[in-house]
């Protein structure tokens, strides 16, 4: 939508010059808009299709039109040149790497954590647990410009040396994904509570009876359960994470460690003015394809989890 | 195997609500005890509280001498199955009933060889390799029992086991149940709320209700000698028929009187009844003990109740006959069925006096002809 809404405002501040394009690109993009607003709830499916093609046509063929005043709907030449320009030259092949590691360590933090403290507040009976749940769902609703300057004041001395190797918050990638590990926690373990709570709690009490820990009963019993919630809450997670661009941009400064969104952003500067569209365009499509993969392959589970808990089956 | 030992025990939730109050229970090695009653008579909290899954907030719980009340469930050695079976939806048949003994480090060949067992006991053997979502109802029920007897406990704890099962289900594993209890003879406390169920598998019944036993006994005891009205009322279908009035003293005779009706009860129960002459009481009689006039059963003079049929329901053998008598709209007769008895149609009901029972006025009154 906002990728959508931005392009139009593009095309009202350029309008008088080719103005078959404009208003054809216009038509375009509001069709894209008005079709996302107006496809039925219900239709959720569909809808997520929507999303993920007018993301991917919004940002990747109008400003094209815009700024070079003309536009071709066919591909008149295929150019794999541009993609080996990007991955190499651009370095878009070391951001994929660096936006790999931080998004795995990630979500890998952010499930285990999420799944472990979302059991505690559904299974467990603890005085303050209702504000612990609370607390976490407040956390949502705080965007994290509020709060970027604050963390980066808090974690820019923190140090550990570990056997000689001294490990940091800044120009870290380990750091880094901690950080979105703990900003990705709050969705995940109100996610995760959902799910939780829509398994019998008498396995716990079988498994009590059958001679299980607290701790054997979550992961032996209740953490193989959560499958599917948990896919569900990595795959929110995996996507905030790839696309993130604020953080990334202020706790790496080394070119090498940066992540693809960054990276990306370095792209466009510098091909504005080489004019090199074809390779800034190589590199949104592959910062997009691993996300465009992810929708493809697993919308379904997306959705399932997000109507976890809605029925009794 | 052991005995089972419960001492005054109470439960009171927080909130202050008393789910069980001051239940004392002995129950012997080897016994089939069922605990009955309608629903929030703290029959499963006694239960859990037995297994472990609810704190005792009163009195002490014994297994095999052993006071438990603050032994994990776990350390308590007993076995339990659930209303919904609980089964871990995500390991096999096999790994299902052997997962109790791997916590326990049992070895493996020792596992295998108990899990077969059971499994051929409970014949699922060609079911071990499934998920329990690919198994019926009864055959997860099946499985339930099969993961509590490999654990070889000292107790084996039923929560309404059969609820969730259709009717003839029911029937059968009910069966299977009582044939297993016989095989293995491990001592075993049964929850249900179904006063059959009750009655044909225990070898003895805890009646309760409002966290209170109401009585404990053998199940023919229970039947035939309710402690009190509302006992009376549980067990037995249909329930007993309740008429109220007075009693009256004439002579050596004792008679129920309730304005329509003049009962002679019967001499055995005169001595305990002879105190209450000229007060309020409850006449009580099972729809068995009563027989239409033709039938030529119970026939007598002092038992005769004139009545109007309103329904009729033939079961096969036997039919239930519904009928208003004088003050009271429903009375409940089981009758040897036969077809010319009609709606609308006047009748006389002779009652046997030998098995009626004279209760004290209220819900719960107690049994003031017992006490011979």
């Amino acid at each position: 939508m906002t990728a959508a809404v931005a392009c139009a405002a593009l095309f009202w501040a350029d309008r008088g010059r080719e103005g078959f394009v404009r208003y054809a690109a216009a038509a375009y993009v509001g069709a894209g808009a008005a079709l996302w607003a107006l496809l039925p709830v219900g239709v959720r499916r569909g809808r997520l299709w929507a999303a993920a093609f007018w993301a991917l046509a919004a940002a990747a063929v109008v400003p094209v039109a815009v700024a070079m005043a003309r536009f071709d709907w066919s591909p008149y030449a295929y150019a794999p040149t541009n993609y080996a320009f990007a991955w190499t030259t651009a370095r878009m092949g070391q951001y994929m790497l660096n936006s790999l590691m931080v998004s795995v360590l990630a979500v890998g933090v952010t499930s285990l954590l999420a799944s472990m403290a979302a059991y505690a507040l559904t299974r467990f009976d603890f005085i303050g647990r209702n504000w612990v749940l609370f607390l976490f769902i407040g956390a949502m609703a705080i965007p994290i410009q509020l709060y970027i300057v604050p963390l980066f004041l808090m974690v820019q001395n923190w140090h550990v040396s570990i056997a000689g190797v001294d490990l940091s918050f800044m120009d870290s990638r380990l750091g880094l994904s901690l950080i979105y590990a703990a900003a990705g926690l709050p969705f995940a373990v109100f996610l995760l509570t959902g799910f939780y709570r829509t398994l019998p709690g008498s396995l716990r009490e079988a498994a009590a009876i059958d001679g299980c820990s607290a701790w054997r009963t979550f992961s032996d019993v209740y953490f193989p359960l959560a499958g599917s919630g948990l896919a569900t809450a990595a795959i929110f997670q995996f996507l905030a994470v790839w696309n993130e661009y604020e953080f990334a941009l202020v706790f790496l400064t080394n070119d090498r460690l940066k992540t693809l969104p960054v990276g990306l952003y370095n792209l466009s500067v510098s091909q504005q003015f080489a004019a090199n569209w074809p390779a800034l365009f190589a590199g949104v499509t592959i910062l997009c394809l691993p996300t465009f993969l992810i929708f493809l392959v697993l919308q379904e589970r997306i959705i399932a989890g997000l109507t976890v808990g809605a029925v009794k089956e | 195997m052991a005995q089972v030992t419960l001492d005054n025990v109470t439960k009171v939730y927080p909130g202050g609500v008393t789910a069980v109050r001051d239940v004392s229970l002995h129950i012997a090695d080897q016994e089939f005890v069922v605990l009955v009653g309608p629903s929030g008579c703290g029959k499963s909290t006694t239960l859990r509280m037995v297994a472990g899954l609810e704190e005792i907030t009163g009195g002490t719980i014994r297994i095999a001498d052993r006071v438990v009340n603050d032994v994990a469930p776990k350390d308590r050695d007993i076995a339990m199955v659930f209303q919904n079976y609980a089964l871990y939806p995500h390991m096999t048949v096999y790994k299902n009933m052997a997962f109790a003994l791997t916590l326990r480090r049992t070895p493996r060949a020792e596992i295998d060889k108990r899990v077969r067992q059971a499994a051929k006991t409970l014949g699922i053997e060609d079911l071990l390799q499934r998920k329990p979502k690919a198994l019926s109802g009864g055959q997860r029920q099946r499985v339930a029992v099969g993961r509590a007897i490999v654990r070889e406990p000292k107790a084996f704890l039923f929560d309404e086991p059969l609820s969730n099962l259709d009717a003839k289900l029911r029937v059968e594993m009910r069966a299977e149940l009582k044939r297993l209890h016989g095989q293995l003879g491990t001592t075993t406390i049964y929850v249900t709320h179904d006063q059959e169920e009750a009655m044909t598998l225990g070898d003895r019944i805890v009646v309760m209700k409002d966290g209170q036993v109401h009585q404990c006994d053998a199940p023919l005891a229970v039947y035939s000698r309710p402690a009190n009205r509302f006992v009376a009322g549980f067990i037995g279908t249909p329930a007993m028929n309740f008429l109220p009035g007075q009693l009256a003293l004439e002579g050596e005779n004792v008679f129920f009187d309730n304005g329509q009706a003049r009962l002679a009860l019967a001499a055995s129960q005169r001595q305990a009844l002879r105190g209450w002459a000229g007060k309020d009481v409850v006449l009580g009689v099972r729809p068995e003990a009563i027989a239409l006039a033709g039938e030529g059963r119970f026939a007598g003079t002092g038992n005769t109740l004139e009545a109007l049929v309103s329904v009729v329901e033939p079961l096969g053998e036997k039919m239930d006959v519904y009928a208003s008598a004088g003050p009271h709209p429903s009375i409940i007769a089981r009758v040897d069925a036969q077809s010319t008895l009609a709606t609308g149609q006047r009748t006389t009901f002779h009652l046997d006096m030998n098995k009626v029972h004279i209760f004290e006025p209220g819900e719960g009154g107690r049994n003031i002809s017992l006490s011979s």
